[in-house]
């Protein structure tokens, strides 16, 4: 069997990459590891959830990649009286050469880019809908199965200080997160670039990287050679003893797994680490993953997979911290052998 | 074979080559240094049990360790690769070239990365591990001091000792005895210091003594250092014994209790006019030996035929005196033994009581009224039956009292029972009499 010739070489892709976020940078002050952790979920076919308080650009970011991507972009802003009908769409009764019939009227999730804010604010039966859109790429409306445009990438925006009113992401639908990123609070000097680009007249606006006639192809294509990404059988080997760290029931787990987490993560943490390793290793120009690259993508992909214990947050530790508890001894493992 | 497999067969080779002589440096001087140990164990007299057969053990050891730790560090291909990538911060290139190098139809990423593997190869040289490092340093560094430890001293004691003979007590390695002198040495120093005159005369003597003696040293000088560490010659032993025994009287001479706690309990079973004789043969003995060492340093072999008769003249008289001695011991055992456990035996008893306490079979001095005081009111029926007609009208008197069944309700209160004062029976009527006060809702 003769390897199909790839149509995105990998010097093409870095350098469309570096593209991106340069454009990305033109609206968005500072954020380096924020933008690039994105654009990895995107390429390496996953959906991000960017948590952080409001104010940051989340919203921004995420419209500033549909557009710099050339993709169509939507957005759902979630309330506690949002339905599911009005994310996937609903039977319209519609008149049609003199006959009443049914007819489905697409929602907002029949997109390419769908960015779904405060979707902490949704009920979980709205929440829900998107599961199988997420995962499947499809939409089951009144036993009809509508495919999903590719490439179809979600955003979601969650707040992680106004708790009330809101309803927590139940694991399952956390799980289908490629990342979970986190957007902090941008320096004292990025502070001050915001407010020279974003209080005068002429502001910043991004333009389309990707030409959009394109567009589709190139991305697919970009994806393909995301999982082309050679891996040697010792990294694979760590990626496994990763999240195999995190399991607190196993028979050799650590004493800070054992502590301080509920559940560990899942087959997908696993997938998802691979996956964005690959896509980073690109991105540094390599065509092959190395440690570095697991470590790289290694807290984003698994700190909404793991569940804290009581033990947990009654010490106040947080999942980033706990992780990297866990995979300290066995990074240096690595390195060592 | 791909190019990346050649190189990687390669520099494993390298690895495995590097390995081997280093395992056989080590394997090589571990054993030289054993046998160094055992030609200088075997050189200080040691058996040959143990100089032979502690260094053939512990090098039979070494080598399965050897072998061991050899195999824990051999290298594969793919270990090579990570070594390179290790060494060379190749990012795990190498191991991943070498993964897919193996595959019959590589991915199409393998050209990029194959050409990136030489890009990196060329322009950086892998550095292999050496065979000699500190530990072969060490070993080697052990091996020359074993070898050239000034040990002639000793090679010349084990060829003047006798084939049958171990020797007292092994010279330490680390002080030479010209810088150490024994302390037995020490007496017959001082005295050739305190008489530079006359003393000359007898240390040459002595050293004259020495040749004739048997002994094959090479100096004079060095025969009396030499025979002084290994141990004293026959006067230096026989002022030794003086000394102990000397030491032993004097103990003697002390309590019973410590004689008991003494070092030397034989001495203390005898009788005092035993050890006075014993103390004394010994000290004549030592006397005798000194007086014949120095008779003999400045005489011939014909005064040693005096020596030697006068020796046994002392000995027949120590052997008349242990006859003496043996008599008496034979008579005291004769006396009839004294009882385990009863009083008799001295054992049981640390002291003895003094004897005028039970000579006249006395009580004790004290004298109570009660002993002699006669009675006055005898008991009648000697204590056993009804009391004496005093003793039981003082005694109180009870009336039975008859029981009789109250009409009064069980659960009535204690209080209830108390007598009423006068002045509030009348009180007390009017409760009972009236009725309730009833509660009137407004």
């Amino acid at each position: 069997m003769t390897p199909q010739p790839l149509t995105v070489q990998p010097e093409e892709f870095r350098k469309t990459f570096d593209a991106l976020s340069e454009e990305l940078h033109r609206v968005i002050v500072g954020q380096d590891e924020v933008i690039e952790r994105l654009l990895i979920a995107f390429f390496a076919g996953g959906h991000a959830l960017l948590e952080g308080v409001p104010g940051l650009g989340k919203t921004l970011l995420a419209k500033s990649v549909a557009h710099a991507l050339g993709l169509s972009f939507k957005r759902i802003q979630c309330t506690p009286d949002l339905m599911p009908a009005d994310i996937l769409g609903t039977q319209l009764v519609v008149e049609r050469e003199g006959r009443k019939q049914f007819e489905f009227a697409k929602g907002p999730v029949f997109t390419q880019v769908l960015l779904a804010d405060e979707i902490n604010r949704a009920t979980p039966k709205t929440q829900s809908a998107l599961l199988e859109a997420m995962e499947e790429r499809q939409v089951t409306v009144s036993g009809t199965t509508f495919r999903l445009e590719e490439p179809f990438f979600v955003m979601a925006t969650q707040n992680p200080i106004e708790m009330e009113g809101t309803f927590p992401l139940p694991e399952a639908q956390l799980d289908r997160f490629f990342f979970k990123i986190l957007v902090d609070y941008p320096s004292a000097e990025e502070l001050s670039q915001i407010l020279r680009q974003t209080t005068v007249v002429d502001t910043a606006s991004v333009r389309a990287v990707v030409p959009t006639e394109r567009a589709h192809a190139w991305i697919l294509n970009a994806r393909r050679l995301v999982r082309e990404v050679l891996v040697a059988s010792a990294v694979e080997e760590y990626v496994v003893r990763l999240v195999t760290s995190t399991r607190p029931d196993d028979n050799g787990a650590d004493n800070a797994a054992k502590r301080f987490l509920r559940y560990g993560a899942s087959p997908r943490g696993a997938q998802a680490i691979l996956m964005g390793a690959k896509a980073h290793a690109l991105i540094k120009g390599r065509v092959h993953v190395s440690f570095e690259d697991i470590d790289r993508v290694l807290l984003p992909a698994l700190n909404h997979r793991v569940v804290l214990s009581f033990e947990a947050e009654a010490d106040r530790r947080t999942t980033t911290e706990i992780l990297a508890e866990l995979t300290e001894p066995l990074r240096a493992a690595a390195t060592r052998t | 074979m791909s190019e990346l497999e050649t190189f990687l067969n390669q520099v494993a080779a390298r690895y495995r080559r590097a390995l081997l002589m280093r395992a056989g440096l080590l394997a090589g001087l571990s054993l030289g240094a054993l046998g160094v140990l055992a030609w200088r164990l075997r050189t200080m007299g040691v058996s040959a049990v143990w100089s032979v057969g502690v260094p053939v053990v512990v090098g039979l050891g070494g080598i399965a360790g050897l072998g061991w730790w050899a195999r824990a560090r051999w290298v594969s291909r793919q270990g090579a690769a990570a070594h390179l990538d290790r060494t060379l911060d190749l990012q795990q290139r190498l191991i991943t070239a070498a993964e897919y190098s193996r595959m019959a139809s590589p991915p199409a990423l393998y050209a990029a990365l194959a050409q990136e593997v030489a890009q990196h190869c060329s322009s950086r040289h892998p550095r292999f591990p050496k065979p000699f490092d500190h530990a072969m340093g060490m070993l080697l560094a052990a091996l020359l001091l074993f070898l050239f430890w000034p040990h002639q001293q000793l090679v010349r004691q084990a060829a003047v000792q006798p084939p049958g003979e171990q020797p007292t007590a092994p010279t330490p390695l680390k002080t030479p005895p010209e810088s150490q002198p024994d302390a037995a040495a020490q007496p017959q120093q001082r005295r050739a210091d305190s008489q530079p005159s006359s003393a000359s005369q007898q240390s040459s003597g002595s050293q004259q003594a020495a040749p004739s003696s048997g002994q094959n040293s090479a100096s004079q000088e060095s025969s009396a250092q030499a025979s002084s560490p290994q141990g004293p010659s026959s006067t230096e032993h026989a002022q030794a014994a003086a000394d102990r025994q000397s030491s032993k009287s004097h103990h003697a001479k002390g309590s019973r209790k410590d004689q008991r706690s003494g070092a030397s309990p034989g001495s203390t079973q005898g009788t005092g006019s035993e050890r006075n004789a014993s103390t004394a043969a010994s000290q004549q003995i030592a006397a005798q030996a000194q007086s014949s060492n120095q008779g003999t340093s400045g005489t011939s072999a014909g005064n040693q035929e005096a020596m030697k008769g006068e020796i046994q003249r002392l000995l027949k008289e120590v052997s008349g005196e242990l006859q003496e001695l043996q008599t008496q011991l034979a008579s005291a055992q004769r006396q009839p033994d004294p009882k385990a456990g009863t009083s008799t035996d001295p054992e049981l008893y640390e002291s003895p009581m003094p004897d005028d306490l039970n000579a006249g079979a006395q009580s004790l001095p004290i004298t109570l009224p009660t002993d002699t005081a006669t009675t006055k009111t005898p008991r009648p029926s000697a204590g056993v039956g009804r009391p004496a007609a005093e003793a039981s009208s003082a005694t109180p008197q009870m009336t039975a009292e008859q029981a009789a069944l109250t009409d009064r309700p069980a659960d009535e209160s204690p209080s209830a029972r108390q007598p009423i004062p006068p002045e509030y029976r009348g009180v007390f009527d009017r409760l009972q009499h009236d009725s309730p006060p009833s509660e009137q809702t407004p």
